[in-house]
């Protein structure tokens, strides 16, 4: 429960708008708090598309039924 | 205190690749099975070619050749999220052990996912079981309000699957519910399903069918456990849902998923709107005023503790929960990716809307949807009028359709990210920012995952399966073979009995023999 100890600061909100503008604030706010999540997603998404076909591996998972 | 109990089905994606192409996984997901067989503890399932294993867990080939493993019945959220967690470990060992078998011929991947984006238009389930004791006719309007708002935590983030730009959602499965209640699973499927199967004696059975595959530890806690208690209180005539009844539950979904500030009113019956999260807060707000009452269960204030905490992180926005719950952190992921990619995630709305236009007068005759889109913005485009009606609102802002032509070419790569995401194993993108220690996910308690591969839980029927598998499995002349309500030897004609979810003791019966059982002596 590690991130219950973290206060959520109710100044961090994004201001109203539409929700894909307000998720492109996101990219701000996370940069200014020198979020490390971006850097890290950058490398593990640089590594896990290295050479891939995305086409092709959409194909190659698809599913024929599924609940 | 009451006890409760819960399970949880995840049906896996299975992805083969030769090279850079797609290759046949239908031998691929068989043979995977043949080695859960050969490697795995078991005893055969009377109703499917799966088995029982020694944790008390299901493993079996599901409809549309997918791989699904349900927990053993949990009593409580820390081994519900445990369990899953052993199935996911168990899967990935399976993968590995085939990998190692096929060399490199062909690429194996694993995946916790929930929609297909292969344009097949399907999805794959991860569903919830909640044992319960009340009228299953009364439940539906205490459930829903919680179903559609819980998905501001719930929500595994992605892309719109119908969609053919790039629209994200927090919750992908969202566009495959159809209703508000329906007794489909498979198609036409509601938020509300009424299948009602219980797998025992004396209770009934709320199968929930609307969630997703989480990867946060967190999220998947606080799913079990808020659920756990909305059902508690509807059992004990709390009638939680009475004051939230949503005027349309399948337009408030359609709301809720589609908004990722989590600000959106959603209109009651009534005069009256709330946010999904004043929702949530409705619902936990009653959780917390009975928390002590004899109906609850014992771990409910931690339960209550960490809701209220989820609820107070969505609210200050996505930033502040992208390291705690799943659909924040993709779309950390998406923004941060479209920005290194040149695109302009803002824009991506008014792309979106211009996309649905096109798409819709696309699928009309003569077109009838039978070209692609690039086409329709090319100089010979079948929909001129709806061309330039677009193209008179790009002048206005701008906008250049080279802008589209790269979303459009990047499509495919930001929807392998959402598949990535939740790859098991040091590939997935979850595995990789957890491991980079970046994530703040876990729950104290949530442990002991090898030995939850192993060993049941300590307590219920589960118990006594485990323990009897664990015994029974090397055995090949007893033939042992159970479902969820009993282990039968047709060999030996005995019979454990498990159709009470809270046997402590094992109770052995003779019997005659019959069916499937009769056919594997």
């Amino acid at each position: 429960m590690r991130f219950l100890q973290r206060i959520s600061d109710p100044q961090q909100r994004p201001a109203s708008g539409d929700g894909d503008a307000n998720s492109g604030d996101m990219l701000q706010q996370l940069r200014s708090q020198g979020n490390s999540l971006l850097a890290a997603g950058d490398e593990a998404i640089r590594r896990a598309l290295a050479g891939s076909n995305s086409e092709a591996f959409l194909r190659a998972s698809r599913q024929q039924g599924g609940e | 205190m009451s006890d409760r109990l819960l399970g949880v089905e995840t049906e896996y994606a299975i992805s083969a690749m030769a090279g850079r192409e797609a290759a046949d996984r239908q031998p691929i997901v068989r043979h995977l099975l043949e080695v859960a067989h050969s490697t795995l503890p078991h005893i055969s399932d009377l109703s499917s070619s799966g088995m029982f294993l020694e944790n008390a867990a299901r493993l079996y080939l599901d409809c549309g050749l997918h791989v699904e493993y349900s927990t053993p019945e949990c009593m409580n959220p820390w081994d519900a999220v445990r369990y899953v967690e052993a199935g996911h470990r168990t899967m990935l060992d399976l993968i590995g052990k085939l990998s190692a078998e096929r060399l490199a011929e062909v690429e194996t991947g694993c995946y916790r996912v929930n929609v297909d984006y292969s344009g097949a238009g399907s999805t794959w389930g991860c569903h919830e079981s909640y044992l319960h004791r009340m009228e299953p006719e009364l439940l539906p309007l205490h459930l829903i309000p919680h179903l559609v708002s819980r998905v501001v935590y719930t929500g595994a983030g992605g892309f719109d699957p119908f969609c053919r730009g790039l629209r994200f959602t927090l919750s992908p499965r969202a566009a495959h519910i159809e209703r508000a209640i329906s007794a489909d699973s498979t198609s036409d499927r509601g938020i509300f399903h009424t299948k009602d199967e219980p797998l025992c004696a004396g209770h009934h059975r709320l199968h929930v069918l609307c969630g997703e595959s989480l990867c946060s530890h967190a999220a998947m806690f606080v799913k079990f456990g808020a659920t756990s208690l909305v059902v508690a209180m509807a059992e004990a005539g709390l009638s939680p849902g009475e004051a939230v009844q949503l005027a349309s539950p399948l337009a408030a979904l359609r709301l809720v998923a589609a908004d990722a500030e989590c600000a959106a009113p959603l209109k009651l019956k009534g005069p009256s709107r709330m946010t999904a999260i004043q929702i949530q807060r409705h619902y936990l707000n009653l959780a917390e005023l009975h928390v002590g009452d004899a109906f609850m269960p014992l771990w409910a204030p931690v339960v209550c503790k960490l809701w209220r905490q989820v609820l107070d992180l969505v609210e200050a926005g996505p930033a502040a929960a992208a390291k705690v719950l799943d659909w924040p952190a993709k779309l950390a992921l998406f923004v941060g990716h479209a920005s290194s990619r040149g695109l302009d995630w803002e824009r991506l709305a008014f792309w979106n809307d211009a996309v649905d236009r096109m798409t819709e007068a696309m699928a009309l005759p003569p077109q009838g949807g039978k070209f692609p889109l690039e086409q329709a913005i090319g100089i010979e485009t079948p929909i001129p009028d709806v061309v330039y009606e677009i193209e008179a609102r790009m002048r206005r802002k701008g906008f250049q359709w080279d802008e589209l032509r790269q979303i459009l070419a990047l499509r495919a790569e930001f929807l392998e990210i959402d598949m990535r995401f939740g790859q098991l194993g040091p590939r997935g993108l979850f595995a990789a920012l957890d491991g980079a220690g970046v994530l703040d996910h876990r729950v104290s308690g949530v442990d002991n995952i090898e030995h939850a591969m192993k060993n049941p839980p300590n307590s219920g029927r589960a118990k006594l399966r485990g323990a009897v598998v664990k015994r029974v499995a090397g055995d090949r002349e007893g033939a042992w073979c159970g479902d969820w309500q009993r282990i039968f030897s047709p060999k030996y004609r005995r019979s454990l009995d498990l159709s009470d979810p809270f046997a402590q003791t094992e109770v052995w019966n003779d019997e005659p023999v019959s069916g499937r059982a009769a056919a594997l002596q």
